[in-house]
């Protein structure tokens, strides 16, 4: 009812259908509100380093990447019917944060994947709301020696705690770069979010090699404009995920929960409302189909751009009104901690803000000139 | 290769630019942006069957039957350049709604009868479905035919017939056998209003025009033979025609219309550099364009062979409100302006209040909003 499978027909491909099961038959054992409630006590990074390993195993560290880099080659499509999957599992598996949003900013860069050994992150924001202005890096790097100096501030850095190496959206000579960055020397400083995982703020005073600097200039800007696209079409899916969650548990609780000698599924006021959310849960999961089918291919950047907005801020929007419904639906139940509903809410919060949410990407799409990008 | 098969082999862009100026040479300045919902047909006959001589008439149907048969996106860049000029609308209820019926489940005869006859405009369809007492609840229905002979005698009463005004002939659901379930014993008939035994009466609506009807059948003889489908089963094919309804209805062609006017209007008034209605613009834009992707995904099923099913009730929802919330938008910021009752008339971008008339019978024709949460409800989410 909620899949993406019938709306995609990339998602129908044999190899893609089969990848996409195994992930569901790894996160059935691996992931779900147990797990991730186990895993918020982990406080040194320890739990998101194990989840990178699980996606390793499974071959989603590399999927992203193309064959000749060792990688599976999959479109960037994949990532959000991956994305979905983890969402509807509550999974906290890393894989937008370490994975698609790294990955495909090195693959823009046309630089080389960062190794098998290595857990890569982008630290790229110095202040709320994913506006990428070149003018306001406060990050910078001086000529030190041989090497640079780098110096400045990051802000919600979602991965770095697993990371080994940072990509850094620094200003080198004036100009807006990427520079890779060992985590270990940086200084991160945890910031418990709304659904109790976390990102770090960064602080950074580090030596690199000239060789440090991936890109420089519109090239460097443009690859992370298409990475965060990317991204946040991939958290657009888990967004889905969630979604596609909340309103099952809260039909399954319609129709069980009894009050005044009856369910409350056969209260009309609260039938249409279900019918409300699910209609928008179809718009997004129709709309996501599309953009993955579409992605499919190599796409012009405005039109990816429309996508990733138009995406986020769909999902943003109708998961924040699904989980507002689901516990408003489930009464007192749905407001208490013991009750998993709310890990599922709490994680729609936290994806829905990072890297912009539904009011910020309506207004960049609106600023793309929607004439040009009609669907 | 036969002309009415050409047109899916054209790039998008090329099919585009040729139906453009189509319509540009074709559909004349005067019939833009017309202040009636539904013009008279002798205002929009001449369009009809420029539209019928090119082959376009039918832009939904399979070429076998004389349509395009175009697939889901030509028919959508069809739809905006429709719009995007500001074209009337036409007799369609024999193209959208009766045609794909009789292609799916009308015996060889009918569709030699009537299918050319629609794309020729000789023939137009009314709908015979509400009556008094059957509206949303419509299998409540009372009308009643009654064999004698090879016809059939037909007696009741319906109402709210659109395009009733210059209609030839009604498709209606009648009772033909008494049954416990009240959906069984309904059968579909292809009535001529011409037939002795039919009258017909006008009813303005709030907009100012007469463009609604009551229709009284006082022993009326059809023949059998005018039945579509089996006999005392038309409760199934009248259900797949709401369905075919419904796609039409999630069309975006409806909230298309006024975002091209409302656009022009807030360019022409500078509204846009006003930041929160350029906001909430947006956020419409946004449920149109999202739109076209389950309306897409409705038209592939049907290309594939597929019903819809009751899924497609979300689509007409989801159409209907936000058509509904753009003309709202439009009036409100049209302010004095908007509600000066002549301006309605004028063929100029100010359109708020016959927009927002306009927009008000979506929700509650082919099965208004709350019965297709109820729909939703039961059949989909499995909630009673």
């Amino acid at each position: 009812m909620f899949s993406l499978k019938e709306a995609s027909s990339v998602a129908r491909e044999p190899e893609i259908a089969a990848a996409i099961e195994a992930v569901d038959r790894y996160l059935l054992s691996a992931s779900g509100p147990q797990h991730f409630r186990r895993a918020l006590n982990s406080t040194n990074g320890e739990a998101e380093v194990a989840a990178y390993r699980g996606l390793a195993d499974l071959g989603l560290t590399s999927a992203m990447l193309p064959e000749s880099q060792g990688g599976t080659g999959f479109a960037p499509g994949v990532a959000v019917l991956i994305g979905e999957r983890l969402g509807w599992s509550l999974a906290r598996e890393p894989f937008i944060e370490n994975v698609v949003f790294p990955s495909t900013l090195l693959q823009a860069l046309g630089a080389a994947a960062s190794g098998e050994k290595e857990i890569a992150c982008v630290a790229w924001q110095e202040g709320a709301f994913a506006t990428l202005d070149a003018d306001a890096i406060r990050t910078r790097a001086t000529v030190e020696g041989a090497g640079l100096r780098l110096r400045g501030a990051k802000r919600f850095v979602m991965g770095a705690r697993a990371s080994t190496r940072m990509l850094v959206l620094a200003s080198v000579d004036g100009t807006p770069a990427i520079v890779s960055v060992a985590s270990a020397d940086a200084k991160l400083k945890d910031k418990r979010l709304a659904d109790g995982t976390a990102w770090s703020d960064v602080e950074l005073d580090v030596f690199v090699e000239p060789s440090a600097v991936l890109a420089r200039g519109d090239k460097a800007l443009r690859a992370l404009t298409h990475a965060l696209d990317l991204t946040n079409l991939a958290i657009a899916g888990v967004l889905h995920g969630l979604q596609s969650r909340i309103l099952s548990m809260t039909l399954d609780y319609l129709v069980t929960r009894e009050q005044f000698g009856k369910p409350l599924a056969a209260f009309q006021s609260l039938q249409h409302r279900a019918v409300d959310l699910y209609n928008h849960a179809q718009i997004a999961r129709f709309l996501l189909g599309e953009a993955v089918d579409a992605l499919g291919h190599a796409v012009p950047a405005l039109t990816l751009a429309a996508y990733a907005s138009r995406a986020k801020a769909r999902t943003a929007d109708s998961a924040a009104r699904i989980a507002k419904e689901g516990i408003q639906m489930h009464g007192a139940i749905g407001f208490s901690d013991e009750y998993d509903l709310g890990l599922y809410v709490k994680r729609v919060l936290v994806l829905s803000a990072w890297l912009g949410g539904a009011a910020w990407h309506r207004r960049r799409y609106a600023a793309l000139e929607p004439s040009a990008v009609e669907a | 290769m036969g002309r009415n098969t050409e047109w899916n082999t054209l790039s998008d862009d090329a099919f585009r630019a040729e139906v453009r100026a189509f319509i540009e040479q074709n559909c004349p300045a005067h019939l833009r942006n017309h202040p009636r919902r539904i013009p008279r047909w002798e205002t929009t006959r001449d369009w009809y069957k420029a539209l019928s001589a090119k082959g376009w008439i039918a832009p939904n149907w399979p070429a076998a039957h004389g349509g395009m048969g175009l697939g889901a996106s030509k028919l959508l860049v069809f739809v905006e350049e429709l719009e995007r000029w500001g074209v009337p609308r036409i007799y369609d209820m024999g193209l959208f709604m009766l045609g794909p019926i009789l292609i799916c489940h009308g015996t060889d005869e009918q569709k030699r009868e009537y299918l050319p006859r629609i794309r020729s405009g000789e023939h137009r369809w009314s709908q015979g479905y509400s009556e008094p007492g059957a509206g949303s609840d419509l299998a409540s229905l009372r009308t009643t035919a009654e064999p004698d002979g090879d016809c059939y005698v037909i007696n009741g009463h319906k109402t709210w017939t659109t395009f009733l005004d210059d209609a030839t002939h009604m498709f209606l659901l009648a009772r033909t056998r008494k049954s416990e379930r009240k959906q069984d014993g309904i059968s579909l008939f292809l009535v001529d209003l011409d037939t002795p035994g039919v009258t017909r009466r006008l009813i303005t609506t709030i907009a100012g025009h007469a463009e609604l009807g009551e229709v009284f059948f006082d022993n009326v003889r059809v023949p059998a033979k005018n039945i579509v489908g089996p006999p005392h089963s038309g409760w199934s094919a009248a259900k797949d025609l709401l369905e075919f309804e419904r796609i039409n209805n999630g069309s975006p062609k409806l909230g298309l219309y006024v975002l091209n006017r409302l656009d022009e209007y807030a360019k022409e008034k500078g509204l846009m550099d006003d930041r929160a209605f350029a906001d909430r613009l947006t956020a419409l834009r946004l449920d149109l364009q999202d739109q076209y992707c389950a309306y897409r995904h409705f038209c592939a099923l049907l290309k594939a062979g597929r019903t819809p099913g009751p899924e497609v009730s979300m689509l007409k929802i989801w159409s209907t409100e936000t058509y509904q919330r753009l003309s709202e938008l439009f009036l409100e910021v049209a302010g004095e302006e908007g509600v000066e009752a002549d301006r309605q008339d004028e063929a100029g971008s100010l359109a708020a209040l016959r927009l927002y008339y306009r927009s008000r019978p979506a929700t509650i024709y082919s099965g208004s909003s709350e019965v297709q949460r109820n729909l939703l409800a039961k059949r989909v989410l499995g909630l009673a």
